[in-house]
């Protein structure tokens, strides 16, 4: 699949918006790309000459958050859906990391823990990080998960971020990263994402996006 | 509801803040109700933040600060007087400081900052009011009084219960409704002036003989009104005490000479709109009475910006076309003088040689601040505009 602009949220929205319905894309990208967080200044975050260097564009997306590098071999997840008058990141990103962690360890890969905001980790390692946007009674969810994936090219395009959740405590990229084949996993990106393409039915999906319920944060 | 607050909404349990990432919409331009406002962010979500109603937008928090949930970021309003009159009122609200900020750390039931705000205005505790959801938002307090027989305050302009009128009166008179919400603001925001205020004013006639015919001569299209402006704003340089204000035992003093003028729209029922001539002191006649001219016409549209309506050291209001000789006019907030400028009227003078004359005049009433200046500096500028007026070369360079 080729990398289109609109695969960073706004087509899939629209989507969504005129099905009133939520809708999901799970794709796996060809070629390196770094993706800025909306207030992201490209400056700060990613190293430009590297980039350019290199040949890989620099894109923003809508939702908020840090800068990623997507490489082959990473399973990227977009979900967009009706949230109405709600607006609670927290418990939305909660929903629907719990449902993925599900879907991932129903693949075969280790248990996942919560970290910080809205990761799912690895021991103290991030292997999924997301962002939320919410627009007019809709949320769009991106979440890009790290399955048999390069990560040095991450140390060389994108800078220590300009925030960072607690447990990262200063460590480098290659500290703080890791996949899931470096877990033990013998998961491949496309089989991780045939999986969570199935999981992510139109029955899930409106599970994921339905009146909010209690639930237990830890997936 | 004529003007509104846009406030930072309360997005989930953990963030306090956020950052104002960008404004979608101008300063001072319309929004449409839905259309989005701004883009706010918390530690990894955006928020689009719609407008709830139709109106001019009145910007106050900057894109890239971080804002406060609760906090007001912006007004939208009919027009920009109209927010101006809802802001001063807030800025003169006691309680304006807690509901800038929506208190979200302390014990006990979420709700929206209106939600507290009306709960707060009856009185009510937030445990006792029935909800679906987790938040209380403001149609649940507003139906919970509904329930229990009691209105709800339809704005905060109406914040004192009505005193019931005596027996013996009551019989006599009839309700006629509720202030309009503009009027009632006016009223709040001049009570607190006045409170602060030890009124007291001082009056002085000015023969026009020479200035209307200087006037007439000119071809500025410069008015009277105009040209009391331009001398009082040059009269003030040196009158530094009536460009300044009291609070409490500080004295504040405004950096420029802005004159404020007070306009009343009679097709919109009779709104007070004073705009405001930034550095008037340093303008040519010509120019002032250009700045007026523009400044009027924006406030009847409506379209008054934001800097055009606030910042007067000082301000000059007359009774146009209505003949009044004389009256007296109160302190706007932030203010410690008002001229009040009569009509030019006649009277008979005797001249050198023991002849009479009829002469033009007008009568000036000066309302300062006596616990700022004393009745003699005060009479001492009024000394100094008379001069300047019946000798108004220095207006006609």
């Amino acid at each position: 699949m080729s990398v289109r602009a609109d695969e960073f949220g706004d087509g899939l929205l629209d989507e969504a918006r005129n099905a009133g319905e939520p809708r999901a894309l799970v794709w796996e990208p060809r070629a390196p790309l770094v993706v800025l967080g909306r207030s992201n200044q490209a400056e700060r975050e990613c190293d430009a000459e590297a980039c350019r260097a290199l040949g890989i564009p620099v894109v923003q997306r809508r939702g908020g958050g840090g800068a990623v590098l997507l490489v082959p071999g990473m399973v990227v997840v977009t979900i967009a859906g009706p949230t109405g008058e709600s607006r609670d990141a927290g418990k939305l990103f909660c929903r629907v990391n719990k449902h993925l962690a599900s879907l991932i360890e129903g693949l075969g890969a280790p248990a996942l823990a919560h970290g910080g905001v809205s990761d799912l980790c690895l021991g103290e390692r991030k292997v999924l990080g997301c962002s939320l946007a919410f627009s007019r009674g809709f949320a769009l969810y991106q979440g890009c998960l790290l399955v048999d994936c390069e990560l040095e090219l991450v140390e060389r395009c994108l800078r220590h971020p300009s925030r960072e959740p607690a447990y990262r405590a200063g460590r480098s990229h290659s500290e703080f990263l890791t996949t899931l084949k470096q877990a033990g996993s013998t998961l491949g990106a496309e089989q991780v994402r045939a999986g969570l393409e199935r999981g992510l039915d139109a029955a899930a999906l409106r599970a994921l996006f339905s009146t909010y319920a209690p639930e237990a944060c830890a997936p | 509801v004529t003007a509104a607050p846009v406030r930072v909404p309360q997005v989930d349990v953990n963030d306090v803040e956020m950052v104002l990432l960008d404004w979608r919409v101008e300063h001072g331009a319309r929004a449409s109700k839905g259309q989005v406002l701004c883009v706010l962010e918390t530690a990894k979500a955006t928020h689009e933040l719609e407008s709830e109603a139709g109106g001019l937008v009145h910007r106050i928090a900057a894109a890239g600060s971080t804002v406060r949930v609760g906090e007001v970021i912006a007004w939208v309003g009919a027009t920009l007087a109209e927010i101006q009159t809802e802001i001063a009122a807030q800025r003169s609200s006691p309680s304006s400081t807690d509901s800038q900020s929506a208190p979200r750390d302390e014990a006990g039931p979420r709700a929206t900052p209106r939600a507290r705000e009306l709960a707060l205005e009856h009185g009510l505790d937030l445990e006792q009011i029935p909800h679906q959801g987790e938040l209380i938002k403001e149609r649940d307090v507003r139906d919970f009084l509904a329930a229990r027989g009691a209105a709800p305050a339809s704005s905060a302009a109406h914040q004192q219960p009505d005193t019931p009128l005596p027996a013996q009166i009551a019989q006599l008179v009839e309700d006629q409704g509720e202030l309009p919400r503009h009027k009632a603001a006016v009223a709040r925001h001049l009570a607190a002036t006045q409170a602060e205020i030890i009124y007291a004013t001082i009056e002085v006639d000015v023969s026009l003989d020479r200035a209307l015919l200087r006037l007439e001569e000119g071809g500025s299209g410069a008015s009277l009104f105009h040209l009391v402006l331009h001398q009082t704003a040059r009269a003030l340089r040196d009158f530094p005490l009536l460009r300044s204000f009291r609070r409490g035992q500080r004295v504040w003093r405004w950096k420029e000479t802005a004159l404020a003028f007070t306009l009343v729209d009679v097709e919109r029922d009779h709104r007070l709109v004073t705009p405001v001539v930034h550095r008037a002191d340093t303008l040519s006649l010509e120019d002032l009475a250009a700045e007026c001219l523009e400044l009027s016409l924006a406030a009847y549209r409506g379209e008054l910006a934001a800097e055009k309506l606030s910042g007067g050291a000082f301000t000059v209001s007359m009774l146009t076309g209505l003949e009044v000789t004389r009256f007296t006019a109160l302190q706007n907030q932030f203010q410690s003088a008002v001229l009040a400028v009569g009509s030019p009227r006649e009277r008979v003078v005797r001249e050198d040689f023991g002849d009479f004359a009829v002469e033009r005049f007008l009568t000036l009433t000066l309302a300062y601040d006596h616990g700022l200046c004393d009745g003699y500096y005060s009479g001492s500028f009024l000394a100094r505009l008379k001069q300047a007026l019946e000798d108004p070369d220095s207006a006609f360079p």
